[in-house]
């Protein structure tokens, strides 16, 4: 892991091999679309207009729905636009836009597929989805200026992060109430379960570090400092095989590799302009960044530290693979 | 829909929208945590700001089965400070009977007005300020503070201020120093309060802290008519630095 250290991604063209999954999803809040990005042909191959500020974006688990958050450009103002959009993978149309409350921001879906949890940033509230109905089953009080969300792989917790009240919200999904709050490091934005959901990851953007949270007793186990406290961390994602974690430091263009047992840093992947978003590859071998300062995904490959870039829509936000 | 009622029918519990918070569960921060302020006399608009950070310290106290008090006294009573058992004081000015009662540990206070005092339970939310430099300004949309400037308006009816800021950046020193201190006791919140780990976020884009010389909040400024931040370092930052 080292090795990637010294490892500066210059920009075009490296080879990793992103053949686990062939297209990542990138909402790009300042153009208003979706790229679709082929990482075989390293280029964009369709941009889907989505009618609004898309930022939050995740596949179903079946892979066939991709679902996008979006919201006008005004804080504090339901509109119209707000909305969880629906767009089919293979036709790449958009198929409908589903009810998740005010100002969505970020969800998750269960792994049976039939609810969506959606932060409302600007209600300080979480709204539970039954996608087979499309319509609001709970909304639930939360933190000030909910952000992140995760649901566990066994689909029953979701966390709720909020960037101004710095707690983490834990909701019982089918109880449809919030059981557990955590206090975690400042302005908490990123939220993600390892697969084997015995641990949680949450960033703090201003507070510079990433917490590891027990997932089974809902408990802060360590803050881990990452880049001098001052990379800005936003996105999370656990490598498949739950050993690691990487987190997007905005202000420090790298990705943070850092051990999930023991809380160590022990890789640092530089990529482009203030990452926001990351994703990880089903294989484990490729992790993606959606960078919102230079417009552009990172593809690198974890194992050699190499990778390239595509350029995409303006103010690219979130990533889904 | 408008603005304002939205975001007040959000917060109260319109219906649909619950406090169904499991108390049997929840993870507690400490039993009975109670954070109780005292309010001495401060201009119409900090006050405002002051209102508006109880009223979010307060929705993150209730995450936590935990509560936020706030007590109003004349300029010198420090004795119903006392009676009331208020630890931490918000002031825009420092009165001789406050500062003794500092010293004597009896309370921390946070002065968000410029007449600048030392001692090591006086801290405060900026430095002495030239004419025209801000430390908040409601066109400032980066970093949440567009979403901080709407929160507050639909509160209060009114855009956020240089003062509404102080006092709604107050009240959140207090609460998370006391939540994370694990103590209303002044000394405690005031060790807290100078480490070098210690920091806050007030939606300025970088961590907030005070210095632990001065007791002064290390943030950015702003001048009328300029948002990017200006003069972020100054050689002149309080009473403690002669």
């Amino acid at each position: 892991m080292r090795c990637m250290a010294a490892f500066v991604l210059a920009g075009l063209v490296f080879g990793a091999d992103a053949s686990a999954q062939r297209y990542a999803y990138v909402s790009n809040e300042g153009s208003g679309d979706v790229s679709v990005v082929d990482l075989q042909s390293k280029s964009v191959v369709a941009s889907i207009a989505v009618d609004g500020r898309p930022r939050g974006i995740r596949l179903s688990p079946d892979r066939r729905t991709l679902f996008v958050a979006v919201s006008d450009s005004l804080p504090n103002v339901q509109g119209g636009k707000d909305a969880i959009v629906a767009i089919d993978v293979a036709t790449r149309r958009i198929t409908g836009r589903i009810e998740a409350g005010t100002d969505p921001e970020q969800f998750d879906i269960t792994p049976d597929g039939r609810y969506l949890v959606s932060a409302n940033e600007d209600a300080g509230t979480a709204s539970i989805t039954d996608l087979r109905t499309k319509q609001v089953v709970a909304t639930l009080i939360v933190g000030i200026e909910p952000e992140g969300v995760a649901i566990s792989p066994d689909g029953r917790f979701a966390y709720v992060t909020a960037e101004t009240s710095n707690t983490v919200s834990v909701i019982d999904i089918p109880k449809r109430e919030v059981v557990a709050n955590m206090m975690v490091g400042v302005r908490p934005r990123g939220v993600t379960f390892s697969p084997d959901g015995t641990r949680a990851f949450v960033s703090a953007e201003i507070g510079g570090s990433v917490a590891i949270v027990d997932a089974k007793l809902h408990r802060i186990l360590r803050e881990v400092a990452l880049e001098n406290n001052s990379g800005k961390p936003v996105g999370v994602s656990v490598s498949p095989d739950n050993r690691r974690v990487y987190i997007a430091n905005g202000a420090a263009n790298a990705i943070s590799v850092v051990n999930t047992d023991d809380g160590r840093v022990v890789g640092r992947l530089p990529v482009e302009r203030r990452p926001w978003g990351v994703a990880v590859s089903a294989d484990g071998r490729t992790i993606v960044t959606a960078n919102g300062g230079s417009n552009s995904i990172s593809v690198v490959d974890v194992s050699t530290g190499s990778g390239f870039a595509v350029k995409v829509g303006l103010r690219p936000w979130g990533v889904a693979l | 829909m408008d603005r304002r009622f939205f975001i007040r029918g959000s917060i109260a519990g319109l219906t649909g929208i619950t406090w169904r918070h499991s108390s049997a569960v929840a993870a507690r921060l400490r039993d009975n945590i109670e954070l109780r302020l005292a309010l001495l006399p401060v201009s119409d608009a900090l006050r405002a700001g002051i209102t508006f950070g109880v009223q979010e310290a307060r929705h993150a106290a209730r995450l936590f089965d935990a509560s936020v008090v706030l007590r109003t006294f004349a300029a010198d009573d420090i004795n119903g400070v006392v009676d009331e058992r208020c630890t931490i004081v918000i002031s825009e000015n420092i009165s001789d009977a406050i500062a003794r009662a500092a010293a004597d540990g009896a309370v921390l206070v946070l002065n968000a007005g410029t007449a600048m005092r030392c001692g090591p339970l006086l801290f405060h939310l900026a430095r002495v300020r030239s004419s025209g430099e801000l430390v908040w300004h409601h066109d400032l949309e980066r970093f949440g503070a567009a979403q901080l400037n709407a929160r507050y308006e639909a509160v209060a009816g009114s855009a956020m201020n240089d003062a509404a800021w102080l006092g709604w950046m107050a009240v959140k020193v207090a609460w998370e120093s006391c939540v994370r201190a694990r103590s209303e006791e002044p000394r405690a919140i005031a060790e807290y309060l100078v480490r070098d780990t210690t920091v806050f976020d007030g939606h300025k884009g970088r961590p907030l802290r005070f210095d632990p010389a001065t007791r002064v909040l290390d943030q950015p400024y702003y001048r009328n008519g300029d948002l990017e931040p200006v003069n972020e370092t100054t050689a002149s930052k309080g009473a403690c630095e002669t």
